[in-house]
């Protein structure tokens, strides 16, 4: 019988990078800044670490694939890497296994880390390309905002919201989201958008205007481990499984 | 009896308006003033000969399954080189089995060519279509830019429910070189028009006329519709006045809202005359190019009996003013437009994938599942009905005929397409199925949900890194 992963495993410590375009940096670059800070506020050493998790969603543009960039960039100790991919899920997919590793009581220390360094493709926005080559064939012309996008066309016919509603709702959000990331250290803008710029901004995927649709590039991490870290808050404990 | 059985026509939504491109063009070329009436057809950037060909047999067949032999294209402009067109058109209509497949080109009469060619199987006892179509690239500031039009016409030829009886005909070869196209250009060129009247047209037409004539036991007076292609439009008169037909009889070029069609263009004229036939009626049509072919129809009581359809009329009918010049040369490849880089991926097609998925991808074939009935798109192995999930249960079951509605949609300016923003959205068939699709032939005003929407063929990519491999697929479209 199976009783999920809860209290089992706990988050010893995070990173993440600055956000941003990053000019500055690489994928790799970004993977060093992140885990530094985690191990740091892990307080173990890095010759403790057992297994890894590593997470890429359009890697083509950055690392490549197999879990050999995160090996090499952080020299480990020779341990097992796994990368995986899950598109925007890819994150939160390496974290789990992770989660996994250290519950099934396989490992006592493991090691997730999600990357993605999008901006250097020459063009903005996230990169395109129509997938498999049988997607290829039939598929939509389809972006990143183009399909959030048919989500608000629909709702609004569903739901008989007025344009200008959804249009202020949607820009809400964008609001919302850049009041909280202003004051973040690590935010990408570190300046508040104006309602009236959110709102006038150029369309990208009607009914998604520009400060709707996301630009940055992230690099999380976390580190869990088993039984009771008493020095860490119970916040900090996987609960879900 | 052998003659036409069905007919079907096409003609693209956009009409360019001339006066817009004598206005751009006439600083160089001042002497276009006298063609710069009227609007002339323009394929949208995802029309070819094939796509539009496809659209015309379908009206055609008005609906019903592709019941034939033969499948005969002809196109001055064939998408391939190599690699059979008309078995394109043929996969698109979902028919391969023991289809006997043939492309004409190489001349303005290979519309009529193929024409004879299916009449001649059909005697044998063939039931076969002829699909023409052309979309003749022309030079910026040419006579040709204002003159040609894009469009397709298709004829059922057959033995059963015959609504023009092939009476004959007469067929001759001169090699009269009014213009060529050589290999090395997409352009025509051509010599001058006096010579060509009175050289060409003045002294290979009217005795061919006369013999087909009196080969049939005809006057010209029999003729109540006279069809002859031709840039100079008193020419078929001249021609009808030297055979004996009334100049009543003479067909319309069709000028003032299409253009010239090229090599579809007599098959074009063919279908609009048997939209308004009346039982009797004797119709000659002259394909001219290098000699020239002459075909003599007699309408039936059957014509009266055919089931609607849009023919070159309806498709007139919804056509769509375009005063952008731009848009037309950018369309038709003639600005090196800036695309940006998301025009850069690579559109290398996997031929061994597109084979495996070609009822797929060209027939727009989804499945039915046998064990619960779902009607799924695209046909997968297993059944997409969560109750059933049967492996390997569903029949072959197609959409292109069906209407949809959008149930979701955006206008997408990220994404790279020659038309922006790219129109696409989920769209849903009453039958069951749905997928996200690209939408085309479509204003901004019309993209709503709920939209009633129909299927149409068309290009979706160009792979310019090999040669122009084009990638065809099915776009959703306002009914």
């Amino acid at each position: 019988m199976a009783k999920g992963i809860k209290d089992k495993v706990a988050i010893l410590g995070m990173g993440c990078s600055k956000f941003g375009e990053r000019w500055d940096s690489g994928a790799e670059g970004l993977m060093v800044e992140a885990f530094m800070e985690c191990i740091k506020d892990a307080g173990i050493d890095m010759t403790q670490l057992q297994a890894a998790w590593f997470s890429t969603a359009i890697d083509e543009v950055h690392v490549g694939k197999s879990g050999i960039p995160l090996s090499t960039t952080l020299r480990l100790p020779n341990i097992p890497v796994t990368h995986v991919e899950n598109m925007c899920a890819s994150g939160t997919e390496a974290f789990r296994g992770a989660c996994y590793a250290v519950a099934s009581g396989a490992v006592d220390f493991a090691l997730a880390l999600g990357v993605e360094k999008l901006k250097d493709t020459g063009y903005g926005g996230l990169p395109g390309g129509r997938g498999a080559p049988l997607q290829q064939l039939w598929a939509a012309n389809q972006t990143a905002p183009g399909s959030f996008a048919q989500l608000a066309s629909a709702y609004m016919v569903r739901h008989d919201v007025k344009y200008d509603d959804l249009k202020r709702a949607i820009g809400h959000v964008s609001w919302k989201s850049h009041q909280n990331g202003a004051k973040n250290p690590k935010a990408h803008l570190q300046k508040a958008v104006e309602m009236d710029t959110i709102l006038n901004a150029p369309m990208i995927a009607s009914p998604l205007r520009r400060w709707a649709c996301s630009i940055a590039a992230a690099c999380p991490m976390a580190l869990p481990r088993p039984s009771s870290p008493r020095r860490k808050s119970p916040s900090r404990w996987a609960r879900r499984t | 009896m052998v003659g036409i059985t069905a007919y079907g026509g096409y003609v693209p939504r956009l009409r360019m308006d001339r006066q817009a491109v004598y206005a751009a063009n006439k600083w160089f070329a001042p002497g276009l003033r006298g063609n710069a009436k009227g609007e002339r057809s323009m394929g949208n950037w995802d029309e070819d000969a094939i796509t539009m060909a496809v659209e015309a047999a379908r009206d055609c067949l008005a609906g019903g399954d592709a019941d034939m032999d033969g499948l005969y294209f002809a196109s001055t402009t064939q998408p391939f080189k190599d690699r059979q067109n008309s078995g394109v058109i043929g996969t698109a209509l979902n028919r391969e089995e023991g289809l006997a497949v043939a492309d004409f080109a190489g001349s303005q009469k290979a519309g009529t060519t193929a024409l004879i060619a299916a009449l001649d199987a059909a005697k044998a006892g063939r039931r076969v279509m002829v699909a023409a179509s052309d979309k003749r690239k022309t030079r910026v500031a040419s006579a040709h830019e204002l003159q040609f039009g894009d469009g397709a016409a298709a004829l059922m030829v057959g033995t059963d429910k015959v609504i023009a009886k092939f009476l004959g005909g007469y067929s001759t070869s001169v090699d009269f070189v009014d213009h060529f196209r050589g290999d090395e250009s997409d352009f025509d060129y051509t010599w001058e028009e006096r010579w060509i009247r009175d050289e060409g047209y003045a002294k290979i037409v009217p005795p061919a006329l006369k013999k087909a004539l009196t080969q049939l036991n005809l006057k010209g007076s029999d003729i109540a519709h006279f069809i002859m292609p031709s840039l100079m439009g008193a020419v078929p008169k001249q021609m009808a006045k030297a055979a004996g037909v009334a100049e009543t009889a003479v067909r319309d070029l069709m000028t003032e809202k299409l253009g010239d069609t090229g090599c579809a263009h007599a098959l074009v004229m063919l279908v609009h005359a048997l939209e308004g036939a009346k039982a009797g009626e004797k119709i000659m049509v002259v394909g001219f190019g290098q000699g020239l072919d002459v075909l003599v129809f007699e309408v039936t009581a059957e014509l009266a009996k055919l089931a609607k359809r849009n023919g070159i009329s309806g498709w007139l009918a919804r056509g769509k003013s375009e005063k952008n010049y731009m848009k037309f040369l950018a369309f038709n490849d003639m600005l090196p437009i800036e695309k940006g880089m998301r025009a850069e991926f690579d559109k290398k097609t996997a031929l061994s994938i597109l084979y495996r998925n070609r009822d797929m991808i060209y027939g727009l074939v989804g499945g039915k599942c046998k064990v619960c009935g779902t009607v799924q798109f695209p046909r997968s192995q297993v059944c997409v009905n969560p109750n059933c999930h049967a492996v390997d249960s569903q029949e072959p079951f197609s959409f292109a005929g069906l209407e949809c509605s959008i149930m979701s949609w955006s206008a997408d300016s990220l994404t790279f397409t020659p038309d922006p923003p790219a129109y696409y959205g989920m769209i849903t068939f009453p039958e069951g199925g749905r997928f996200m699709a690209d939408f085309t032939d479509c204003d901004s005003e019309q993209v709503k949900v709920g939209q009633k929407m129909r299927m149409t063929f068309r290009i979706r990519d160009v792979d310019s890194m090999r040669g122009g491999f084009k990638r065809y697929f099915w776009k959703a479209t306002p009914v």
